[in-house]
């Protein structure tokens, strides 16, 4: 009887729960989503560009700015993307402090995500817990670096400083209590049959469509892959670690869910290991003074807590900063995946499926 | 084709959708939709259900299609027409159709070409609604039944193309029916001069000005619209000529010509459609000049000069650090090379010194001891690279037969440059391959090397294989301007990367 079309309308770029500068362009039939187009870029800095006129040490600064929630994975992947760039063996201890912190940054990372996206579905009380706990761990980074987010917590070669006085029983009493804190997060969720209802289902992304897209990290784990750096390519001192890769099979919003919450409990494993493991000795190789970069080419990849984060650097005979640096942001590749986790279903479950990628648009536009 | 009668079955919603199609014809009132007065051969408004008043003749031919559209849209469908073959009058819409989906290709004009193509079938009428070549052809297409009256206007409203004049060679028997093609190629058509027959403003005009600023004489922009000027018309009045289509006067249309032609390509909505009459030269007609990207287009891809460019402020790397063992090993060659002769050249150096103290009666000088290497204190060696050892690396180059320019590993980690042509093969036998199993295409990204002879760019794949955790790394040089094969027909996650 009456004239009808689709409807093209925005989400974002300005919208809370797009975490950041994200615009959607959103073709929708009714309430049903047609098309879903990512219109990224908002939050472009020409990192990659600004690091080819920075030197090797100078250009981990930028990399605490983009994914800013897990900036302690991204010094580890620049810093042992260097590394292995000029061939730096890094003493023991450093590996196992260096492990340390990003398993606490991992958690920070999943914190941050478990209560945006609780937020977003509709659960506030899980925020503040969750928020609770992050500050917890950020303070230890504090004591650590003295920086809470914008950490630049290691150098090439190892670490600036050994830990400080005192460091290991904060994290010790952080770790006596983040169990229980966990079980909090579940009983308010895992069983929720709100929660159940506005996750089960919603926004799936199975195994195939995921490596062919290129996702990574938890949700291509939460499809069934247990594809994990840490153990196909074993890093900084995970080699030595006994930890789990926790997967699920359904591939959902809930899925994800039961991943990360396992992850952070895996987490919490390493870093009692590291804690209770941790080797006597130096935290800093013997360097020269200026490192003088020869031909070389490396691209080094890490788990961080969104996914393969890797860095690719070209050294030029002679030269202390890159010719060429670039980012693969695991934030910005699993962001592919978008249109075939929406397209088709309802409106609602965009927010969902942005909130369950968890996407960090610093690291997305970089 | 043409539509004589319109009207509306009981039923209308009063959904203005109609109006919106074709509003010369149709206006929705409170309760009911009307067939307009002005298009009617009685002059009545009314819906015209139980009088079926004629359209006016000069409209049952241009309204046709919207006025089909409009029929078509109503939602309730309560629009109704008599649609009769045109006898009197068909007008060569095939033409019309096809040039004006032509046009949406190529845009940018070439009037020259299109002229000279028109002209080539001289003797009928042509109706060339754009300049490119596929509308040309078209046209050329069209122009095989005898002459017709030119009644097709340029261009739809939906060409993005500057309209371009409906050419009619000058015919005595043109608007009449059918003369035989033989007679009209004899008409003296040499001793027209193009002339402007008639000028109209289509729907859409965005009172911009500027064609009053090409043609003052014709154009007259109001508050609202550009009207055409009494001056020049027949008739005296002063509308939009959409309508109506009345005749320029002579002696104005082809004074005019240049200026009208210039101010309908000015126009930025091109809504500016005209007819010219007579044999148009190309001389006659201004020249467009080419845009810079459809001369790009018809040049081959953009090519900048990095090295010649005049203004640019970033200075430019001198060397091409590009990572790869036969330079490698020509380094250490040449540098041993230089070490040997200097050792060749102090021990001769030596001996010399030797004998002039022996002669001299002094001491003899010391002997030259050979320099060692550089102790290495420091916690740092850099992997330099070396042969592909990998079964990976020596299997691909056996599938790639010649392809490969040269795999090494370095830092551990694999490399396999290919030559251009080789590049989709090799991730297809990466991805395909059983003993390879490369699922995932990690990252892709690409270096300049302004400093490079011979390519500008190395393009690097970066292929994960989960199932058998390995890592290869496949090189691509490729020069200014020259494009790759995609790799997202492979690998799907190309796409953002």
């Amino acid at each position: 009887m009456f004239k009808t079309e689709e409807m093209e309308i925005n989400l974002g770029p300005q919208h809370p729960s797009t975490h950041g500068v994200l615009r959607v362009k959103l073709h929708l039939d009714g309430e049903t989503v047609t098309r879903c187009v990512p219109m990224i870029g908002y939050l472009h800095r020409g990192v990659e560009k600004i690091c080819e006129d920075k030197t090797f040490f100078q250009g981990q600064v930028w990399t605490d700015r983009t994914d800013y929630v897990a900036a302690i994975s991204n010094n580890l992947g620049w810093v042992e993307g260097v590394e292995k760039l000029f061939g730096i063996t890094t003493p023991r201890r450093a590996h196992y402090i260096r492990t340390m912190l990003t398993e606490l940054n991992r958690i920070t990372s999943h914190l941050l995500w478990l209560g945006t996206h609780a937020l977003d579905i509709g659960a506030m009380t899980v925020f503040l817990y969750a928020f609770r706990e992050r500050e917890e761990v950020l303070s230890i980074f504090e004591a650590f670096c003295g920086a809470r987010l914008t950490t630049t917590a290691f150098r090439i070669g190892g670490l600036r400083e050994d830990i400080p006085p005192g460091f290991e029983k904060q994290v010790r009493a952080f770790q006596a209590r983040f169990l229980d804190c966990i079980e909090e997060y579940e009983t308010l969720l895992t069983e929720n049959r709100i929660w159940k209802k506005r996750t089960i289902g919603v926004a799936p992304l199975n195994a195939e469509d995921a490596i062919a897209l290129g996702v990574t990290g938890p949700v291509l784990r939460a499809a069934g892959s247990s594809y994990d750096i840490r153990k196909a390519f074993p890093y900084a001192a995970y080699a030595e670690m006994d930890f789990d890769v926790p997967t699920q099979t359904a591939g959902d919003t809930y899925a994800r869910y039961l991943v990360r919450l396992a992850e952070m409990r895996q987490s919490h494993r390493i870093v009692n290991q590291c804690l209770d493991g941790l080797p006597e000795g130096p935290v800093m190789a013997k360097l020269p003074k200026v490192l003088k970069s020869e031909v070389n080419e490396v691209y080094h990849a890490i788990e961080a807590p969104k996914g393969e984060l890797g860095y690719y650097f070209i050294g030029e005979k002679g030269s202390q900063s890159p010719y060429r640096m670039h980012i693969r942001a695991p934030s910005f590749i699993n962001l592919q995946a978008l249109p075939k986790m929406t397209e088709g279903r309802l409106l609602a479950d965009v927010i969902a499926a942005i909130g369950t990628l968890d996407v960090v648009l610093g690291e997305v536009d970089r | 084709m043409a539509i004589t009668k319109v009207w509306i079955e009981e039923g209308c919603i009063v959904c203005n959708a109609c109006e919106a199609e074709c509003p010369d014809v149709f206006h929705v009132t409170e309760d009911s939709c009307h067939i307009k007065g002005d298009s009617r051969q009685d002059g009545r408004e009314s819906e015209n259900r139980d009088e079926k008043a004629e359209l006016k003749a000069a409209l049952q031919a241009s309204l046709e299609d919207s006025i089909i559209a409009a029929a078509a849209g109503c939602p309730v469908e309560v629009i109704k027409y008599d649609q009769v073959a045109n006898v009197a009058a068909p007008a060569p819409e095939p033409a019309a159709t096809i040039a004006a989906h032509s046009t949406a290709i190529a845009p940018d004009v070439d009037i020259e070409n299109a002229v000279d193509a028109a002209l080539g079938t001289s003797g009928t009428t042509v109706s060339v609604s754009a300049a490119a070549a596929a509308a040309v052809a078209a046209a050329t297409v069209a122009a095989e039944p005898p002459a017709l009256a030119p009644t097709v206007t340029a261009a739809s409203e939906s060409t993005v193309s500057v309209p371009v004049p409906v050419l009619v060679p000058m015919v005595p028997a043109a608007t009449t029916s059918a003369p035989p093609v033989a007679a009209a190629s004899q008409a003296p058509v040499e001793t027209v001069k193009p002339r402007v027959t008639k000028v109209w403003i289509e729907e859409g005009c965005i009172v911009c000005n500027a064609c009053e600023a090409d043609s003052p004489e014709v154009f007259h922009v109001t508050e609202t619209t550009c009207m055409i000027k009494p001056g020049v018309r027949l008739d005296g009045q002063e509308t939009e000529n959409r309508l109506e289509k009345n005749g320029l006067k002579p002696a104005d249309g082809e004074r005019l010509i240049e200026s009208i032609i210039a101010a309908a390509k000015g126009c930025p909505v091109d809504v500016i459609k005209f007819e010219v009459l007579g044999e148009a030269t190309p001389a006659s007609l201004p020249v467009v000049e080419a845009k810079p990207h459809a001369e790009g287009i018809a040049a081959g891809p953009y090519v900048f000069d990095y090295k010649t460019a005049p203004n640019r402020q970033v200075a430019m790397p001198k060397t091409v650090p590009l990572p790869s063992f036969h330079t490698y090993q020509e380094e250490q060659e040449a540098a041993a090379a230089a070490d040997e002769a200097k050792w060749t050249k102090s021990l001769a150096d030596f001996e010399t010194a030797k004998t002039k103290a022996a002669a001299e009666g002094k001491e003899a000088p010391k002997a030259p001891v050979k320099p060692v290497p550089k102790k290495n204190d420091t916690d740092m060696e850099f992997p330099v690279p070396g042969e592909a050892k990998d079964p990976d690396l020596l299997h691909l180059v056996e599938l790639l037969d010649g392809k490969v320019s040269q795999a090494f590993e370095q830092a551990g980690e694999l490399t396999l440059q290919v030559h251009p042509d080789g590049l989709q093969e090799a991730l297809m036998f990466c991805k395909g391959d059983a003993a390879l199993r490369y699922e995932m295409l990690a990252d892709q990204t690409a270096t300049h090397f302004p400093a490079a002879e011979g390519f500008a760019f190395s393009v690097v794949y970066h292929l994960t294989s989960i199932s058998r955790r390995k890592r290869l790394r496949i090189r691509v040089l490729v020069k200014e301007g020259q494009a790759l094969d995609s790799a997202v027909q492979i690998y799907p996650s190309a796409n953002w990367m």
